[in-house]
């Protein structure tokens, strides 16, 4: 007898998305944006991260409603309170309430953080798409450009530009743009170089595309995974640059809440109301952490391969 | 004879025995240029500054009824009166004969000022680096090597919480519990080891901690993924299967080739320590270059902001060269063209 060799029965072959944890009946057998969605949320600290984001933007935009004080307000008597019924997280030296001033402080982060990751990833991607397509003397200038904007500590370029402008939130975002360019252009340079080659751009350019659009609608498109990541940690990172930039006393302007200046402030009354100076930190931490969490999920869920990369 | 034939040849014969000294000077020449660009940069924003920096110089040495001739006299002794083009020119020129100008603020020889600062940070920059490789490569290591167990969890959360912690508010916290509450360090202050290597010591603990915390968590994690990736690849496969002791297959083919991406990563950690030391130096209040900076970007010090760019540039370019160099190394597969 054959035993092992059972040739009426036919092998089952099994199309199984190995990716994907969750294989549903009747889900097509391949969609790369329910793939992608299954495997960001299949994992506890993406979905965390994503819910401190959520959390963030509503707080940033509800803050007249969920802060129980008025963050300007001051009261000469009842200052450096510790934490208590009333005060949650206790008052700071002019006797206004830290709770309301953290989560008026939220407002600033976001806009800071939004905006100049914005301006320098624009910046920066036009510049690394520049560099990376035409090649030659353009990617020498350029990428010399970055070596040097990289030689130099971020924080300190931002430090000289900011003081540079004088004070207020606008030059801060232009400041932390100015400081942010490297790292999108370094990125997208080195993406666009390896998309060049594709046989896909040959075809386009053959077809008669202009160079405009082939580094729009098709390098652009094919470089978005990466740059989604980049962007999503490079908010986080902008917001401690954020807080770096008005613990040192630049920027903001003082009654302006920033989670920052705020730990600045504290420090000088670390004995008598240690609260002051580590609760901004811990919002800090949480929304950094929240950043960094959702970017690794998106990078995981997007292309694993990008692990070490960014 | 073909002429060109023959010097092109003889070129190459050159290139080829002396790849790596050419590959070393053109990798000099090139951060030169750098270096100059960074220089260029930061002199074109110190001169954009609004406001004139002599006006610092004159209120904080009391003497606001100064005649237009005195004050012109005051603009050449700074070197302000030429147009800017020609002060770049005398201020580089002056820097290779080791006269960095003079100091608006101190009003003393800016080289004074780099001499007695630099030092310091130096210090703590080199322990927090050493200790940032060690720490985070190896934590790196041991958590691939044991991943899924609890020490992997532990080790990763941490090292995400690591990235996220804002250095200066680490310092204060750490300042809170070990200096005011438990009082087992200092304060704040900086001491030569040289002095009293005891008490330095003691100051220098908590600043190195904050400043390298966030390079050991991120090389933590860098590691970790890199071995992982190398975990992976067939050659690990084909070491096992050859019969390779495990200590063999660990140090000589899985760590050294994941070390690669790390060691990147360190040399652009240079840059981030020096910039953390403009924090650091001003919670733990240390007389270094970050402090030194911050301040003379305040008084639109330009002299010292512009000298104290040209140390960090040419010290972030020095390392990050080192750094190339040493890939070849560690991947042999890794040419100097």
């Amino acid at each position: 007898m054959n035993k092992g060799f059972d040739l009426e029965k036919k092998p089952e072959i099994q199309f199984q998305n190995l990716d994907s944890p969750k294989w549903e009946e009747g889900s097509p057998p391949y969609s790369e944006f329910r793939r992608i969605i299954s495997v960001f949320f299949s994992r506890p600290l993406p979905v965390i991260g994503l819910f401190i984001i959520i959390l963030l933007i509503l707080t940033a935009i509800f803050a007249p409603f969920i802060a129980p004080y008025d963050p300007y307000k001051m009261n000469i008597l009842k200052k450096l309170r510790p934490p208590s019924h009333e005060h949650l997280l206790g008052t700071d030296s002019l006797g206004r309430d830290t709770l309301s001033r953290i989560i008026y402080g939220s407002r600033t982060s976001v806009i800071i953080g939004i905006s100049a990751i914005g301006i320098s990833s624009l910046i920066g991607l036009s510049l690394g798409l520049l560099a990376a397509f035409f090649g030659g003397a353009w990617y020498h200038i350029i990428m010399r450009f970055i070596d040097a904007l990289m030689a130099f500590p971020m924080l300190l370029l931002a430090l000289l530009i900011a003081s540079l402008l004088g004070v207020g939130m606008k030059n801060v975002i232009i400041a932390l743009s100015i400081g942010m360019i490297a790292p999108p252009c370094r990125l997208m340079c080195g993406v666009a170089m390896s998309i060049k080659e594709n046989d896909y751009i040959l075809a386009a350019r053959t077809m008669g595309m202009s160079n405009f659009r082939i580094m729009v609608e098709q390098i652009l498109p094919n470089a978005f995974p990466p740059l989604l990541v980049m962007i999503t940690i490079g908010l986080g990172a902008t917001i401690l640059a954020e807080a770096g930039l008005s613990f040192l006393g630049i920027g903001i302007i003082p009654p302006t809440p920033a989670w920052g200046s705020m730990v600045n402030d504290g420090y000088k009354f670390l004995l008598t109301n240690p609260v002051l100076s580590i609760s901004p930190g811990v919002a800090i931490m949480l929304v950094v952490f929240g950043f960094n969490m959702m970017g690794d999920g998106l990078r995981d869920a997007l292309d694993p391969r990008l692990r070490g990369v960014i | 004879m073909d002429e060109t034939g023959f010097w092109s040849s003889c070129y190459k014969k050159f290139f080829q025995k002396y790849k790596m000294t050419t590959y070393i000077i053109r990798r000099l020449l090139m951060g030169l240029l750098i270096v100059l660009i960074v220089t260029i940069m930061i002199f074109l924003f110190m001169r954009l500054l609004p406001g004139d920096p002599l006006e610092v110089y004159i209120n904080q040495s009391d003497m606001s009824n100064l005649s237009p001739d005195q004050l012109q006299q005051l603009r050449q002794k700074f070197g302000l009166d030429k147009p800017m083009p020609i002060q770049y020119i005398h201020w580089i020129s002056g820097v290779f004969r080791g006269d960095f100008g003079r100091s608006i603020y101190y009003d003393i020889q800016v080289r004074r000022l780099i001499v007695e600062r630099l030092p310091v940070t130096i210090h703590l920059g080199f322990l927090a680096f050493i200790l940032s490789g060690l720490l985070g490569i190896s934590a790196g290591v041991i958590c691939a090597l044991k991943r899924g167990t609890w020490i992997d969890t532990v080790v990763t959360f941490l090292a995400n919480i690591g990235i996220t912690m804002p250095s200066f508010w680490v310092g204060i916290i750490l300042i809170y519990l070990l200096a005011l509450k438990a009082g087992w360090l200092p304060v704040h202050g900086y001491t030569s080891p040289f002095e009293d290597f005891w008490l330095s010591t003691k100051q220098v603990i908590m600043p190195v901690i904050c400043l390298s915390l966030f390079s050991i968590a991120s090389l933590t994690r860098l590691t970790r993924s890199s071995m992982l990736e190398v975990i992976k690849q067939d050659y690990i496969r084909t070491a096992w299967a050859k019969g390779l002791r495990e200590r063999v297959i660990i140090m000589r083919h899985t760590i050294k080739n994941a070390l690669i991406p790390v060691i990147t990563v360190m040399g652009l950690q240079i840059a981030f320590i020096f910039g953390g030391s403009v924090l650091i130096e001003t919670v733990f209040n240390i007389p270094g270059v970050g402090r030194l900076m911050t301040q003379s970007v305040m008084q639109q010090d330009f002299q010292v902001v512009q000298a104290g760019a040209l140390i960090i540039a040419i010290v972030v370019v020095l390392i990050n060269l080192i750094v190339d160099i040493s890939y070849g190394w560690l991947d042999p597969r890794i040419r100097y063209e």
